[in-house]
C-alpha cells in the first residue's frame, strides 16, 4: 500500500473520477434497491413527517427520526379521538377511516388501518426500550418513515361513528 | 456492507467536497474522521485503490497534523 497516513490531500482526476463515481453509484443502487441521497426522495413522505423528521434523518439520527414519526401518528390519533393508541382510537374512540375501495370491504379497510396504527404502537414501544433502537441503516429508517407516512395519510380522511 | 458500497461511500464524500470547492482545488480527506461509517484503515485502503486506478491524485499524505 503506497499511502498509509490518515490525512490525504487529494485531487479528483477528471473525467475518470466522474465515470467511476457513476459506475459505483449505479452498482450501489442495484445492490441496495435504491439510495436515499437527498431530500427529493422525501417528496412522497407526508409533509408533517417530513417537517418533523427530515432534519433528524439528515443528521443520521435515524432512530430518533423514526421514533418521532411514530409520535406524530400518535399525536394525530389523540387529536382525532382523544386516545393515542390504535386499538383505543378505533375501539373506544369509534374512529372510522374513509376511503375504502368499495362498501363491502370497508370493514377490511378499517381493520387494516387499525392494525397499521397498532403496529406503529408496538414498534414504538419496542424501540423506546433501547437507546439506539437498532436502526443504523438509512433505508430501513426510511421504510419506517414511509409506514408512518401512510398511517398519517389515512388519518386525514376520517370520521367518528 | 459490501466492498462496492464502501468504495461508493468514499467516492460520495469526495464528490461532495469537490463540488463545494473551487474547480481544481485540493481536497482534504481525513481517514476515520469523515462521515462514511467506515474505519480509517478501510478508507485508506480505498483511497490507495482509487489512486492506483488514477481516479484520484494524492498530492500529499500525512500521518497527523503535527510532523
Amino acid at each position: 500500500m503506497k499511502y498509509s497516513g490518515y490525512i490525504f490531500k487529494i485531487k479528483p482526476v477528471e473525467p475518470k473520477f466522474s465515470e467511476t463515481f457513476g459506475k459505483y453509484k449505479s452498482d450501489s443502487e442495484k445492490t441496495r434497491g435504491f439510495v436515499i441521497s437527498d431530500s427529493t426522495e422525501f417528496e412522497h413522505i407526508h409533509p408533517e413527517i417530513k417537517t418533523k423528521c427530515l432534519s433528524l434523518y439528515r443528521s443520521k439520527s435515524y432512530a430518533e427520526a423514526v421514533e418521532k414519526s411514530f409520535k406524530v401518528v400518535k399525536d394525530r390519533l389523540r387529536v382525532l379521538t382523544s386516545y393515542e393508541t390504535g386499538s383505543d382510537a378505533f375501539g373506544k374512540g369509534h374512529l372510522h377511516v374513509l376511503g375504502a375501495s368499495a362498501q363491502n370491504v370497508d370493514n377490511d379497510f378499517n381493520k387494516a388501518a387499525q392494525f397499521l396504527m397498532m403496529a406503529i404502537d408496538m414498534f414504538r414501544n419496542e424501540k423506546s426500550h433501547t437507546s439506539d433502537a437498532k436502526i443504523d441503516d438509512p433505508i430501513r429508517a426510511y421504510q419506517y418513515l414511509a409506514m408512518s407516512s401512510l398511517a398519517l395519510s389515512l388519518l386525514e380522511n376520517t370520521e367518528i361513528k | 456492507m459490501k466492498t462496492q458500497e464502501k468504495i461508493y461511500k468514499v467516492l460520495e464524500i469526495l464528490k461532495e467536497k469537490s463540488e463545494l470547492s473551487p474547480k481544481g482545488a485540493v481536497i482534504d480527506y481525513r481517514a476515520g474522521e469523515e462521515t462514511s461509517d467506515l474505519n480509517a484503515d478501510e478508507e485508506i485502503m480505498i483511497l490507495n485503490k482509487l489512486a492506483d486506478e488514477k481516479v484520484i491524485e494524492v498530492v500529499s499524505n500525512f500521518a497527523g497534523d503535527y510532523i
